[in-house]
């Protein structure tokens, strides 16, 4: 896999860097053009922000790695990482029911498909970023 | 792990709110019953990291699909295709969540 030598390594972290740049730029692109925007971009913000911050932390975390002379990511991390993932992806289901039916059952009206979509990605986004944090400290 | 997973089956009792609603989508929340069946699996240390590992590509399947619809979306100015995009990202979700842990189960990678 391109992750397991040391110029694979690299290239992760270039690639990881450019894919961080560009979404800043279409970011800053699409706030700069929009100077009225609605809930449902309002709540898109969050989203881009927690994704640039998280990839941000683990492209410097892997490259303070490399430099140390160490592999990018150590077995403990992996860990980490597949159970945060696992974390994420549960929270992202229950939200998906949750927030469905909480609109049906209290409110007895359908969500927009939109907010549906941005509250799975902002939740399981969030719960996916702090169960990372919390394995990669903890190491359980 | 396999605990949290076995409590997805409770999903399933939504789809009691086809007798009141009476709506037959509701029934499909019964397929979330086939997670009670994790409670009787035996798992060890491999088992637990090829479920974190699949449920880990499922995430990420689930972020990109999620991200590619609402960008579509928004370009396309098609607001009909969120319910075919919704339901894309959480059927192909779980989809690829059974079949990354056959995957690993049966290769051993």
């Amino acid at each position: 896999m391109l992750n397991e030598t040391k110029t694979g390594q690299k290239l992760v972290i270039i690639l990881g860097i450019g894919i961080t740049a560009l979404v800043i730029v279409t970011f800053a692109y699409y706030i700069l053009g929009n100077p009225t925007i609605d809930l449902f971009e309002i709540l898109s913000i969050p989203i881009i922000l927690i994704i640039i911050v998280t990839s941000t932390y683990v492209i410097l975390d892997r490259y303070k790695n490399i430099k140390k002379g160490l592999p990018a990511q150590d077995e403990r991390l992996k860990l980490a990482g597949y159970k945060a993932g696992y974390m994420g992806f549960i929270s992202a289901i229950w939200s998906a029911v949750g927030y469905n039916m909480t609109n049906i059952i209290l409110f007895d009206q359908e969500p927009r498909g939109g907010l549906v979509v941005a509250a799975v990605v902002l939740i399981s986004g969030i719960v996916f970023i702090l169960s990372y944090f919390y394995f990669s400290r903890k190491g359980e | 792990m396999k605990n949290i997973l076995f409590y997805l089956g409770f999903i399933s009792i939504l789809s009691i709110l086809y007798l009141i609603k009476g709506d037959p989508g509701f029934l499909l929340f019964l397929s979330f019953a086939l997670f009670f069946f994790t409670y009787w699996t035996k798992t060890d240390e491999r088992i637990n990291q090829n479920i974190g590992r699949a449920t880990r590509n499922a995430f990420l399947y689930m972020m990109f699909s999620s991200v590619l619809s609402i960008l579509y979306i928004n370009l396309a100015g098609n607001i009909v295709f969120y319910q075919w995009g919704f339901a894309i990202v959480i059927t192909g979700a779980l989809a690829i969540c059974v079949l990354s842990f056959l995957y690993y189960d049966n290769t051993g990678n």
